[in-house]
């Protein structure tokens, strides 16, 4: 061969350095180190100031609060709540998970949509809807339960259900608990192959011998990963117990500690972190358990793509009864609670009977025309914006990071920036206020300090998605780009991220509604200098009228379903690529 | 496929080698890789290569899975860096361990051709394939430069019908193409490929491998291949490279690894063989006898080999000849014959011996014996003898 065509682009530079490691690798080493910083001070600060009283180790704090008695009903309170939620957001979940990728009752859409349906609609905005439909007196709900009762000539105070007793307290703990258990078993019910269970009733087992024997050792690892998403996120929920149990005085952990900190002076900060260290045990108990499912590997291995799911008929009763008790579903947990906190904002306050006069929105201009108010909301709109983007981009950047270095620095930053979720929500928040506060930061009162905290809050669980994103983004793409000249900067901003959004806009919109209703935090740091609308509620639901909190649930709520359907709109375009041939519009886009 | 269109352009700014062909486009000295597995041990993928490649010439590197072909491939395109050694790519030293040179993967000014096609699926076939030239690697473009240079080169791969679809969108052999128009855009002078015909299936393989050996002759890059295929490296390569466990076990052209290998790795990796082990029994000029399972063999005196060894004896299925009467001449078998296996342009009969099995080549045609017994001879000069590796 006499001819070749020549390169125009061999590197004619000299001889570089050792390949040191690249602007971009730096960037992200520094991001991740930083945030490990702040995780890692917040929980030193507290611990220290747990231990260390005056320069002397001591378990003063400890004993104090074990020795007031105000620790074990609590604690009793909280592991029958958040256990029975658990166990019936299993059942429910895995139901409606059954139902949708495993039976002929799936409903399309709707079936894809209505097991998140409670993601829209915040705890405190569905715990006020829920009080409002089931108080046992004048809950629309008990009320319409005594009237059809009366037809029959049945007299009782016997509410259908209370919202403020115990039932109550464990149906909305549940509510809000079976999205997070559908999240994980519904993909891996959907990605289970049909022939396991065909196998099973090829060798002469029944309908119900094969699901217990077959599909739910299965999915038995998904189950655990549900179950622990739930408990480790229960554990720390303020806002349900807050607004339900406290007018029986069912108290849990986690408003206990609020209560710690704010409604006593001077605040109780080493019993508010006594309490807070059990509700981590609690989280690495169950974290425990569900790596023992996942390490006795007993289950099935999901099988790859290429699977076949069969569909099992329902059949004529049951295929009906199914969806039925699907839009019932829908209905009890999002759809009327949702109206009920409507009406209520629209009528001006919680009127005996249902009556469609006298409907306006006057309660939402009186809302936004108090100063505070609004200037709440402001603030809340544009922390959650920022803190979902901020927490997407240090997700996607720190995950991408720790997948590439594999060394002992990798593992750390990793293992730093998940704490958080380990130690428990309010032990960040107090670490990040005693850090920020005061010298030299003088934080306190501020923004700033409610979007540190927010960014630290939702980070752990953000970081657990990205690592799955990141995962799922095959290396080898990013070797075509280094191939191509691009540089790591190129490579991230045209190849990895725009793969990893549709990835990230689930959790972007997740972080987004978690902020805008986060009672953990602002309790503790927002104040009249930096009100967020959650504090507002807060302070609502102690001197302000349920017409007021109603109001601002529903403002909540719409801006939560913007957020969440705009994010799924989103993720569906940006991953147009990812569609049906059939789907995809062939464009006849010119050029560049 | 029109693989003119693009002729006279290149032709312009190609530049003739005439007198510095002996230059190497492509210089590996001493490279070693080294892995330390989850126990500690440490594990060389790569051992000590040595390896030069001219401008435009095609290098196969043959090996199972494991001999780390993959790995060398990978440190050459700077996407690992080894343990110990240098590589040059025109003339620039782009890794040097024991000077700490390691020039990043985007300035070796190379391509490469993945085994997944590791196209981007969130950009459509031209974003894909414009990518090298908007990476600033060959200068600065202009928007018509790039698009005129992407059309061309799609139109010559073949692919200038999809070129607004998504990779999702188009067929594994469509994609594989792209992937190949987006290594040769930017006109690179060495393209590395790793295992790019492995997803399609054989009849695509062979069409692609017709174009790919089209396109090379065209370009006139070079090329670094790896496969685990003998018919991609019998038919690529001007040069093979057989790799064993990080060593190369030997350097020729497909046709001197095909007749003359040296080793019994060699000759069983490339080409199907007939494999028998026994002792030297006697040596003389014309050749060693060999006292296998089988009988007596006679075999050609191979290096190094004394009375006494242990040796592999191999010889190829095509170079055995069947006849249902006793032929004469050294190393004839009575065998018990089996069965004929078609194989389209020619058949393989399956003859056996106590327990062991022989494959001979036979025309298409062939005729069953009559009879159960048949005699298997072959030429002593077409048996291969080898040390028993120790």
């Amino acid at each position: 061969m006499s001819q070749i065509t020549l390169s125009g682009g061999a590197a004619r530079t000299g001889l570089s350095r050792r390949q040191a490691a690249d602007p971009f690798s730096l960037v992200s080493l520094l991001i991740a180190l930083v945030v490990v910083a702040v995780t890692v001070a917040s929980v030193v600060t507290v611990v220290w100031d747990l231990f260390v009283v005056h320069g002397h180790v001591t378990l003063t704090p400890f004993e104090q609060a074990f020795a007031d008695g105000n620790v074990l009903k609590p604690l009793r309170n909280t592991a029958i709540v958040v256990g029975l939620s658990t166990v019936f957001a299993v059942i429910i979940g895995g139901a409606l998970a059954w139902f949708n990728e495993r039976t002929d009752a799936r409903m399309g859409l709707f079936s894809d949509v209505a097991p998140l349906a409670p993601f829209v609609m915040p705890p405190v905005a569905g715990s006020i809807g829920f009080a409002i439909l089931f108080s046992p007196d004048a809950g629309y709900l008990n009320k319409a339960w005594y009237w059809v009762l009366g037809l029959v000539g049945i007299h009782t105070q016997h509410p259908l259900l209370d919202a403020y007793s115990w039932t109550g307290l464990i149906a909305v703990f549940t509510v809000y608990g079976v999205p997070f258990t559908y999240m994980m078993i519904a993909p891996a019910l959907r990605m289970m192959d049909s022939s396991l269970e065909e196998a099973s009733k090829v060798f002469g087992a029944g309908g119900m011998r094969t699901a217990l024997r077959v599909t739910l050792p299965s999915v038995l690892p998904a189950v655990g990963a549900g179950a622990f998403l739930w408990i480790w996120i229960a554990c720390s929920m303020v806002d349900v117990p807050l607004l339900l149990g406290t007018p029986h005085n069912i108290n849990l952990l986690a408003p206990q500690i609020i209560s710690l900190l704010t409604y006593q002076y001077p605040p109780d900060e080493s019993g508010a972190v006594a309490l807070s260290t059990i509700i981590t045990v609690v989280v690495v108990l169950a974290w425990f358990v569900q790596s023992r499912i996942l390490r006795s590997s007993k289950f099935a291995t999901v099988g790859g793509k290429g699977s076949r799911t069969q569909v099992v008929r329902l059949g004529r009763v049951g295929r009906p009864v199914a969806r039925i008790a699907m839009i019932l579903y829908v209905l009890g947990t999002t759809l009327l609670p949702g109206l009920a906190l409507l009406y209520i904002s629209l009528a001006g306050s919680w009127r005996s009977s249902l009556t469609f006069t006298h409907l306006s929105l006057s309660q939402f201009k009186a809302a936004l025309s108090d100063e505070q108010t609004f200037h709440g909301l402001i603030n809340s709109l544009w922390l959650s914006l920022v803190a979902a983007t901020i927490v997407i981009l240090l997700a996607a950047v720190i995950a991408l990071y720790v997948s590439r270095s594999r060394g002992i620095v990798g593992r750390l930053v990793d293992a730093g920036v998940k704490v958080p979720g380990t130690v428990g929500a309010l032990i960040v928040v107090v670490g990040i206020l005693l850090i920020f506060e005061g010298s030299p930061f003088f934080l306190g009162g501020t923004v700033t300090i409610l979007l540190i905290a927010y960014v630290m809050l939702a980070l752990p669980n953000a970081s657990v998605s990205a690592d799955a994103a990141v995962a799922g983004v095959g290396e080898s793409l990013s070797e075509a780009s280094r191939m191509s000249g691009a540089s790591e900067f190129r490579t991230f901003a045209r190849v990895v991220l725009p793969l990893l959004i549709p990835g990230l806009v689930g959790v972007w919109a997740s972080v987004f509604v978690r902020t805008l209703s986060d009672l953990t935090a602002s309790s503790l740091l927002a104040g009249t200098n930096n009100p967020v609308i959650g504090f507002d509620i807060l302070q609502q639901s102690t001197y302000g009228s349920y017409a007021t909190m109603a109001t601002l649930c529903t403002i909540l709520a719409i801006f939560s379903a913007v957020a969440v359907l705009g994010a799924a709109w989103l993720g569906r375009r940006v991953s147009r690529w990812t569609q049906d041939r059939s789907a995809a519009p062939v464009s006849a886009k010119q050029g560049a | 496929m029109a693989l003119n269109s693009m002729a006279p352009r290149l032709a312009a700014d190609a530049q003739t080698f005439d007198g510095e062909s002996k230059r190497p486009l492509l210089s590996v000295r001493g490279l070693t890789k080294h892995f330390t597995r989850a126990d500690g041990t440490k594990v060389s993928a790569v051992d000590g290569i040595s390896l030069d490649t001219k401008p435009g010439e095609f290098i196969v590197l043959l090996g199972p899975s494991g001999c780390g072909k993959t790995t060398l491939l990978r440190c050459i395109g700077g996407l690992e860096a080894a343990s110990e050694g240098q590589i040059e790519i025109e003339d620039q030293v782009v890794f040097d361990a024991a000077r700490r040179v390691d020039v990043p993967t985007r300035r070796r000014g190379i391509s490469m051709v993945f085994q997944s096609y590791a196209l981007w699926p969130n950009m459509s076939v031209f974003d894909n394939v414009a990518y090298p030239l908007k990476s600033k690697r060959a200068g600065k473009h202009s928007k018509a430069e790039i698009k005129d240079q992407v059309e061309d080169i799609c139109r010559i791969v073949g692919v200038h019908e999809v070129l607004h679809q998504y990779p999702n969108h188009i067929s594994g052999g469509q994609q594989q193409r792209v992937a190949l128009a987006r290594a040769l855009v930017a006109r690179s002078a060495l393209v590395l490929f790793d295992e790019p015909l492995s997803n399609v299936d054989a009849k695509v393989r062979k069409e692609l491998r017709i174009e790919l050996a089209a396109l090379q002759d065209k370009f006139g890059f070079a090329a670094v291949y790896v496969t685990h295929d003998q018919d991609d490296a019998m038919e690529l390569a001007d040069r093979i490279v057989v790799l064993d466990n990080g060593h190369i076990a030997q350097i020729g052209s497909p046709q001197e690894v095909y007749e003359h290998p040296e080793s019994r790795y060699v000759a069983s990796f490339v080409g199907e063989t007939n494999h028998l082990t026994g002792t030297v029994v006697d040596r003389d000029a014309a050749g060693i006898t060999v006292d296998t399972s089988l009988g007596t063999v006679r075999a050609l005196p191979g290096p190094d080999l004394k009375v006494g060894d242990r040796v592999d004896v191999m010889f190829r299925p095509q170079h055995g000849k069947l006849s249902e009467t006793e032929p004469d001449g050294v190393n004839r078998w009575q065998m018990r014959y089996r069965r004929k296996l078609l194989a389209g342009t020619h058949a393989e009969v399956i003859v056996t011996s106590e327990h062991d099995l022989y494959q001979v080549r036979v025309d298409a045609d062939f005729e069953p014996p009559t009879q159960d017994q048949v005699w298997m001879s072959v030429d002593p000069k077409r048996i291969m003898a080898f040390p028993v590796a120790q």
